[in-house]
């Protein structure tokens, strides 16, 4: 098992460089720029901007910006020095192959992500502020889904066919297809403006003098939180009921149901247990599923985490702060898969990782 | 809002064309009413609460480039005042009065006395220079390097007094001069330390009504009151600007009274208008919305002007490079309905360029365009336009620009999200296709639009400009020398010679006088409204949703809070 884990880790170090040149490649061959986007003002003159551009070395080739962020380095054709020395560690001139070589400092091989090109701030800094937002809001919605999602779909198999399974399944294809947004605006319609019972957005209320509140953080948590679980909801609970009446069919049960086994230690001790086992290979996908999901629901109740931020940085072209966010969810997925992969054999006695 | 004022110093053209009297005359101007301080009565205490749709990026004036972030920096103070009626310049900040040479090239700024950054340093001189050595320096990476462009020198007389020299005459050159000022004393003098400064995030002093206390990014950002601004102390404790991306949201929170204050959209004006506790500001914007016609190939973009300045023959596009085509699409758009259906009656209609709110330089002479759905028709089957296999869409049959049998097929794009231009589009295709074009409409995400708009790859853009202030120069939209693909603003491949010149002489009158610069921008509508390289849809109107729980708000055109520091609780 630790052999399968090393292994795994090794194998993701190519799997993420490829992403990064693949990230990398996409946002800078996709249209628009960070450039164009941040001088699109009438008062900025051509030349204004393109001095900007060659200042942020946005004038090279794709190929130069991904070395310069992947290591830190700077190359130009010629004697750049004066041009490059101001914003750079050192730079040297290589009279024989005609060209400029500068270490800008940073880089990702060196554990650094660079700076934001529109706050000019780490973008570490600016990952790490919003991490626990967005991880308040997912691990509550990861907790409430499995809360409610698992003993839903046990229900709708218990009763299959009752008017308990039939709300079950309304309930589920609901959850489902009911976009988000929607849901989002009508619960704030309803809760906030009519009823006035909980607050509008955000994750607190925001005055002068603030206290930590953890009731008000709770209320601002309430909307969110059950509309980004929704979804989540809906599909363990068509996942665990399509489970459980597989399992119940086999002839496992039927032996044990035979030999008189009494229902709850059959429920318990042979339905459950088997049922469950798919619960552990949908966790890493759910907790991808649910930091994907909460981009909206963070747009609709101002949730400051980092949905939002990516997005926001994906319209402003601004490209550290994208990849930043790339290479920092590209690894969660990773690994949030490889956690299912053991997950899988420890539940299951019979998958051996190798 | 603040927001306004500092956009239209910063993109638009403002300022000149109030001062201009004064600079024929070569005279000092006097000096104004000083603000009296607030009144006993008013209830001290509360915070203002504002929604912002996007979080700022950066809280430093030379370096941010986005109308969010200037909104959440009113610590630094700027050279000249803007009227929040009028958008006259006044001597109502830093500079109290000024000089002008003959030339007009020579600027000498008398700054106020007294005033002093919140750690009890004087404001003076030495900030304002600065603030602009540091955009000129290679050390600031800034796309502000334009505001410097034109100016020769900044010379300190004294620690109160400035001298501006201009390289060449230009009747909106204040407008350079209109970003705030930083704390000299807390930057290193070789403006080394400027782009990861602590400060940029976290400013420590303030010269303005509020100062800066904590930033939560994507969040809110909280102000605390400046009890030594010298337009006198705020009533309030503080005010507050809050991120709330979603529209709807935004208005849940202002009806809830979460916020006091947001720009509305026209959906949401009915359910403000009937709230007993709030009020609506309404005020004709300085902005525009217009369809772009690319004259040029977008295929074969090519700049306006050569190396020498020399106009360079741009390669036509097939259809809309014919004069014809533009007119008959003007006569077929249903203005009236457009502006009453889509902007729900926030908008009027627009003959040419210039805005009335420029009330010395706009011809209202000039009739907009009459939705004439026969003379449209006329128009494209003089011009060889017509559907000669009954197919509903025309071809070109003995028309100027394209080879026969070209259908007359475009593409319209705007940007995606922005539910208004949506709408708008699939009006304009449905107007145009009854008159036999064929229009595909596509809405596209706005940094996709950007780049193929000032890549001038794209046919038909529905857009808008916003923040057009008071001078009437837009040199950038028409003149050849903007036209460079890949950067400049004539991205509509717009070539006239004579507009070419007509916007040179309008920028360099000797003197400035508006009286002698508005023939020039007479002629400019006249030609503009004529040839038609945009299709002017409507101008804008914007609304601004507030509070009635704070009395003292006195919204002007040009700045919502001007006078934030008199407003109080009305309980």
């Amino acid at each position: 098992m630790t052999r399968y884990i090393i292994r795994r880790f090794l194998q993701a170090i190519p799997t993420l460089l490829g992403i990064s040149l693949l990230g990398f490649t996409l946002i800078k061959v996709a249209p628009g720029d960070y450039v164009l986007m941040s001088t699109f003002d009438p008062s900025i003159t051509a030349e204004a901007r393109d001095e900007f551009r060659r200042q942020l070395g946005h004038d090279q080739p794709i190929p130069i910006q991904y070395v310069e962020w992947l290591t830190g380095v700077s190359l130009r054709g010629g004697n750049m020095v004066d041009n490059m020395a101001p914003m750079s560690k050192s730079c040297r001139y290589f009279g024989s192959l005609n060209f400029t070589f500068c270490d800008r400092g940073g880089g990702l091989l060196r554990w650094d992500l660079g700076y934001s090109l529109a706050t000019k701030e780490p973008v570490w800094d600016m990952l790490r502020s919003r991490m626990p937002a967005t991880f308040e809001l997912g691990i509550v919605v990861l907790i409430l889904s499995f809360l409610f999602g698992v003993p839903l779909g046990f229900l709708g198999a218990l009763f299959r066919g009752s008017v308990t399974d039939q709300v079950v399944r309304l309930l589920s294809v609901a959850g489902q297809a009911v976009p988000v947004f929607w849901m989002g605006i009508m619960c704030i319609f309803i809760f906030s403006v009519l009823l006035g019972w909980l607050p509008v957005s955000g994750r607190m209320t925001i005055s002068l003098d603030m206290k930590f509140s953890l009731v008000d953080r709770i209320r601002h948590l309430i909307l969110p939180s059950f509309v980004l679980s929704l979804g989540p909801v809906a599909f363990l609970t068509k996942l665990v009921r399509t489970q459980v009446l597989e399992v119940i069919e086999q002839d496992f049960v039927r032996t044990a149901r035979a030999k008189g086994l009494g229902s709850l230690a059959l429920w318990t001790r042979h339905v459950q247990r088997n049922a469950m086992l798919p619960l552990a290979t949908v966790l890493g996908p759910a907790i991808v599923g649910v930091i994907n999901g909460a981009l909206v629901v963070e747009t609709i109740f101002a949730w400051p985490g980092m949905g939002r931020l990516t997005w926001f940085s994906a319209l402003q072209r601004d490209y550290p702060m994208i990849m930043g966010a790339v290479m920092f969810f590209s690894p969660l997925t990773i690994l949030s898969y490889l956690i299912s992969d053991i997950l899988y054999a420890v539940v299951d006695p019979r998958i051996r990782l190798r | 809002m603040k927001r306004l004022a500092w956009r239209r110093l910063l993109a638009g053209a403002t300022l000149v064309a109030f001062v201009l009297p004064l600079l024929a005359a070569c005279t000092t101007v006097a000096v104004p009413t000083p603000m009296e301080a607030a009144p006993a009565g008013p209830i001290q205490g509360g915070t203002w609460t504002e929604a912002s749709s996007a979080d700022g990026t950066i809280l430093n004036p030379i370096l941010a480039s986005d109308s969010a972030s200037f909104d959440m920096m009113p610590y630094y103070p700027g050279l000249l005042g803007t009227n929040p009626k009028t958008g006259a310049v006044e001597a109502t900040e830093m500079a109290e009065s000024w000089t002008v040479s003959e030339d007009s090239l020579v600027w000498t700024f008398n700054l106020r006395s007294g005033v002093t950054w919140s750690d009890g340093e004087a404001v003076d001189a030495h900030d304002f220079k600065f603030t602009y050595d540091a955009i000129a320096s290679e050390l600031v990476e800034t796309p502000r390097k334009a505001n410097v462009a034109g100016i020769e020198s900044i010379e300190v007389i004294d620690d109160l007094t400035v001298r501006v020299t201009f390289t060449d005459l230009k009747c909106d050159g204040l407008l350079d001069l209109g970003l705030g000022w930083l704390p000299s004393h807390l930057y290193a003098e070789d403006f080394s330390d400027i782009m990861d400064s602590p400060l940029n995030t976290a400013p420590t002093v303030t010269a303005e009504a509020f100062g800066f206390k904590e930033w939560q990014r994507d969040n809110f950002i909280a102000m605390e009151s400046n009890d030594g601004f010298w337009k006198g102390a705020p009533n309030m404790d503080g005010q507050i600007i809050r991120v709330i991306p979603q529209a709807g949201s935004r208005l849940a929170a202002l009806e809830n009274g979460e916020i006091d204050v947001m720009g509305l959209e026209p959906t949401q004006l009915t359910r403000v208008g009937l709230n007993p506790d709030l009020n609506i500001f309404k005020f004709k914007d300085d902005g525009y919305s217009y369809i772009g016609l690319n004259q040029a190939n977008p295929a074969n973009p090519l700049p306006g002007q050569d190396e020498d300045g020399n106009l360079v023959e741009q390669d036509p596009h097939p259809i809309l490079s014919d004069k014809m085509v533009r007119k008959a699409m003007a006569h077929s758009l249903d203005y009236e309905a457009i502006i009453n259906k889509v902007y729900l009656g926030q908008g009027y209609k627009l003959a040419s360029n210039v805005l009335p709110a420029v009330g010395w330089a706009h011809d209202a002479s000039i009739e907009p365009y009459a939705y004439d759905l026969e003379a449209a028709a006329a128009l494209l089957d003089e011009a060889g336009w017509t559907d000669s296999d009954g197919d509903g869409v025309r071809e070109c049959n003995g028309c100027a620009t394209a080879e026969a049998g070209v259908t007359l097929s475009l593409n319209l794009k705007t940007n995606a999200g922005n539910s208004t231009r949506e709408e708008l589009g699939v009006l304009v295709q449905d107007q145009l296709n009854s008159i036999g074009f064929d229009i595909e409409f596509e809405a596209i995400e706005f940094g996709t639009l950007v780049g193929e708009l000032l890549g001038q790859s794209y046919e038909m853009v529905i857009i808008g400009w916003t923040g057009l202030g008071t001078d009437p120069n837009d040199d950038s939209f028409w003149h050849s020398r903007f036209d460079t693909p890949g950067s400049g603003f004539n991205f509509v491949s717009y070539q006239n010679p004579r507009v070419d010149e007509l916007l040179e002489l309008g920028l360099e009158t000797p003197g400035c006088a508006a009286e002698d610069r508005a023939p020039y921008y007479y002629e400019i509508q006249q030609i503009i409204h004529d040839e038609i390289p945009y299709l002017f849809v409507t101008g804008s109107i914007g609304n601004v949703g507030y509070s009635n729980r704070w009395e003292g708000i006195d919204p002007g055109t040009w700045s919502f809070s001007w006078n934030i520091h008199e407003w109080a609780l009305t309980e």
